[in-house]
């Protein structure tokens, strides 16, 4: 074997690299048809997908917040019951958390971190669509249960004993719990995904100093993943269990524990905060070199901050529980603890605005909403600190305080980014750009909208209102906030519906993007848009953090690659150095079809315990399909074969 | 027109150990199951510390000796399972199919020891919240191990009806940190379940 070496192409070389393309688009393509669509393993499909179904989700989840609003709009109201109303603020919190935040993050994961590394899809193409099949699933469980009078109703966090056995009757809990098992199985198999692909899979010269904000952002965030997720698929099949089969994990009458739940949820559940936040600052990472035109202040920094907010992000679970009464030491440590991670996101904060300060800004609408993002965050940042201290959360727990806090940083923090990346990377994805008077037209309703929204609940939560009533008295005087409140709702519904319009008109009628219509800086923008199956004709090389501003004409390209089967590259953690070929596999309905067993298991289960091994069998036999071995390479076979 | 390029083209098919991108997977798999390890036994001791008296049943001893038999079968396999990995590396592939049929038999023999223990306990899942604790710890355990031998004897029976191509000797050579983790995770069992019986 020889090493990957730089040399010139020989006139006969470059002949026969004409027409690449086709060679590259038969391999690379997937089958035609309807079965076509379902076996396909690309990564911008398998990303394109988890995007759109977590919208889809977050418009429902959005519908339901409408509903709670037009009934605390005022005193007294009788729109829904208060059961109707448990199920739907619990349908609302978990659909929001676990089938929009994280399925949306980690599908722009999906579709981008293999583009911004430079290959041709993700490490294990299969297991990325059965993550999706799985997820989706999941997410059609969960509004089936709420459509059929069987949602969950004892909150996004499941508490027992409410949840538990004896007063959570019938299967809405058993409903949610499954659904998360779902969900978590997804999310764990994409932040495998991405965390193979930004290690093994960049472009030769990408070394680590020089990876994308957004790969170091997303690599950060699968690592959170990997240890937070197994904490909640563990408590709720203890849940699970505890409900099916009468174990008794939280059965304080039989040596359990409720506040057991508590500390294993938060364990997961805290961190899930971040796993949502941090894919956010590498949103904001990107956006602002290309519409600030300059290079970020502070790379280093900068990834160190994300990595040290992943850390302490661990740590600070119990601040979810300083009512259930705790030692005060550890009161006191988990009070740092939260404080402490407001030091690397001011960080953060202050080296953005360093860019913004040295740069020319250009007030697209991508850019607007990382300015709403500023100034929304920073309030919840605010108030997060606030809550961190013993005293004060005692006061406001369980108030609408808290509801506005986590809005401000979760809409805030999270979903301004987002929407302003959907306004960015939109004409990568379709080709097409979004109309840009729509966009600041969405971007002021929603600013606004927010603000009327959640900005009165503070003091509705300082008035006393407790979250997750369904309805409350004349005389509290709750009466006029609230009507603000839902008033400010319809303005960001409103908000949101505008961009979706416009994503819905523009895909088809959009003005034609072109390669990089930013002018921006990432090894995205120099392939088409949309980009064509392979992502890249020949792979890329980069040699330093901004490729698209900086390299220069005759920057090598990858040569070399086997272009009859789905070849690519490998290269090394640290460098980015060449070290092996190696051949992705095709597509195949192997994956929905372990989806569709998993589904079986996971659903039969609330039923009957003997879904467990019939559901088990059947995945068995889909994986058995999944890994059959392909045609033999003849010129892989090891030399003494049988 | 001219093209610099860089020559990937005699660039190797396969690489072991951590250059592998199987490799990463399987040890992030271990990281997941390891997590899931670690809080089961973190619920274990959370329990412990609410139950009086503690154990709320007395362990047999003959169920806890029988677990450290199994911990030494589960500790001895890891011989013959690292000599498969260095046979894989090596091309051997008479030496790869000898040492991970040994490694996968003591694997078996120490699963079905683990069936033996699990009935020798004096409780079940839903006698109390320590049975519960139990059951799953050494329950999900043995869903690794079954897992473990299962990969082991598909690969088995690959290497015997072949084709086998360059690359299963890789699959061969990642797989074993996944059964070092079944061994550790046995490891982690027994001390949490059965050394403090045995000491007692």
């Amino acid at each position: 074997m020889t090493p990957a070496a730089e040399r010139e192409l020989t006139p006969a070389e470059l002949a026969e690299l004409t027409d690449p393309g086709a060679e590259l688009a038969r391999t690379w393509t997937r089958p035609a048809g309807f079965l076509g669509w379902l076996r396909d393993i690309d990564h911008k499909a398998i990303g394109r997908r988890y995007i759109v179904t977590a919208f889809v989700f977050f418009g429902l989840g959005g519908v339901l917040a409408l509903i709670m609003r037009l009934q605390l709009a005022r005193p007294d109201a009788t729109l829904v019951g208060p059961d109707l109303y448990n199920q739907i603020f619990t349908t609302h919190g978990s659909t929001m958390m676990f089938l929009f935040a994280v399925p949306v993050m980690q599908g722009f994961g999906v579709y981008l971190v293999p583009l911004l590394v430079g290959t041709r899809n993700v490490a294990f193409p299969r297991l990325n669509a059965y993550g999706y099949w799985v997820y989706l699933i999941g997410a059609v469980f969960l509004w089936v249960g709420l459509l059929t009078n069987t949602g969950p109703d004892a909150g996004w966090f499941m508490y027992v004993p409410l949840a538990g056995p004896e007063y959570g009757t019938g299967k809405r809990v058993d409903v949610w719990a499954q659904m998360v098992t779902f969900t978590e199985l997804s999310a764990l198999a994409v932040a495998i995904n991405l965390i193979v692909t930004s290690l093994k899979l960049r472009a030769p010269g990408m070394a680590l100093h020089r990876m994308p904000m957004f790969v170091w952002a997303s690599l950060i965030t699968s690592v959170m993943v990997v240890f937070a997720m197994p904490a909640v698929m563990l408590a709720s099949s203890q849940l699970a269990s505890d409900r099916l089969v009468a174990t008794h994990f939280f059965n304080a009458a039989e040596g359990g524990d409720p506040l057991l739940w508590q500390h294993l949820f938060w364990y997961f559940a805290h961190p899930e905060v971040y796993i949502i936040f941090i894919p956010a600052l590498g949103f904001v990472s990107s956006i602002i070199p290309a519409f600030a035109r300059t290079q970020l202040v502070g790379y280093p920094v900068m990834v160190l901050a994300m990595v040290s907010t992943a850390f302490i992000g661990f740590g600070v679970w119990v601040h979810h529980m300083f009512a259930t009464g705790l030692p005060q030491l550890g009161q006191s440590f988990f009070t740092a603890a939260s404080l402490l991670i407001a030091i690397p996101t001011g960080i953060q904060m202050f080296l953005w605005l360093a860019a913004l300060w040295r740069g020319r800004i250009r007030l697209a609408t991508p850019m607007l909403y990382v300015l709403a993002f500023f100034f929304t965050f920073l309030i919840g940042g605010l108030t997060g600190v606030m809550v961190a201290s013993v005293p004060l959360d005692l006061q406001v727990h369980d108030t609408f305080f808290v509801v506005a806090h986590l809005h401000y940083v979760l809409i805030g923090g999270a979903v301004f980014p987002l929407i302003g990346a959907v306004y960015y990377w939109f004409p990568k994805i379709t080709g097409r750009m979004l109309d840009e008077r729509a966009g600041v037209l969405s971007c002021a309703l929603v600013f606004v909208g927010f603000q009327l929204t959640f900005f009165p609940m503070h003091q509705l939560g300082l008035d006393g209102m407790p979250r997750r009533i369904f309805t409350y008295d004349e005389a509290t005087g709750w009466g006029p906030l609230n009507l603000l409140a839902t008033i400010g709702a319809g303005v960001l519904g409103l908000g949101i519906l505008v961009t979706l319009i416009n994503v819905w008109v523009s895909r088809r009628r959009g003005a034609i993007a072109g390669s990089d219509p930013w002018l921006a800086d990432g090894l995205e923008w120099t392939t088409s848009s949309p980009p064509p199956p392979y992502n890249y004709r020949e792979l890329p090389t980069v040699r330093d953090r901004y490729p698209a501003w900086t390299s220069p004409p005759d920057q090598p390209v990858v040569h070399g690659l086997g272009r009859r089967r789905p070849e690519i590259l490998i290269t090394g953690i640290i460098d980015a150095e060449p070290d092996h070929r190696s051949e992705l596999p095709t597509a195949t309905l192997a994956p929905i079809a372990a989806a569709l067993a998993t589904g079986v298991t996971f659903i039969g289960s609330i039923f009957t315990p003997w879904a467990v091994p019939i559901g088990g069998a059947l995945v068995t036999v889909a994986l058995i399909v999944w890994f059959w071995p392909r045609r033999p390479h003849r010129d892989e076979m090891f030399e003494v074969s049988p | 027109m001219n093209r610099r390029v860089l020559d990937v083209s005699g660039l190797p098919t396969k690489a072991f150990g951590p250059r592998d991108t199987m490799w990463w997977a399987v040890m992030l798999l271990i990281a997941i199951e390891s997590t899931m390890l670690a809080l089961l036994a973190v619920t274990y001791f959370y329990i412990r510390s609410r139950t009086t008296p503690f154990p709320p049943v007395a362990v047999p001893h003959a169920a806890a000796w029988l677990a450290t038999v199994e911990l030494a079968v589960w500790l001895v396999s890891a011989v013959p399972t690292y000599a498969a990995g260095r046979a894989a590396v090596a091309g051997d592939l008479p030496r790869m199919r000898r040492q991970l049929i040994l490694g996968t038999a003591l694997g078996v023999i120490a699963a079905v020891l683990r069936w033996y223990e699990i009935h020798l306990l004096p409780m079940r899942w839903d006698s109390h919240a320590y049975g519960s604790v139990v059951w799953a710890l050494l329950g999900l355990q043995w869903v690794h191990a079954l897992t473990g031998i299962g990969e082991n004897l598909l690969y088995i029976v690959l290497l015997y009806v072949g084709p086998v191509e360059d690359k299963h000797r890789v699959d061969v050579e990642v797989s074993t940190p996944l059964w070092y983790f079944v061994i550790a995770g046995a490891a982690l069992a027994w001390a949490v379940v059965f050394l403090e019986v045995l000491v007692s």
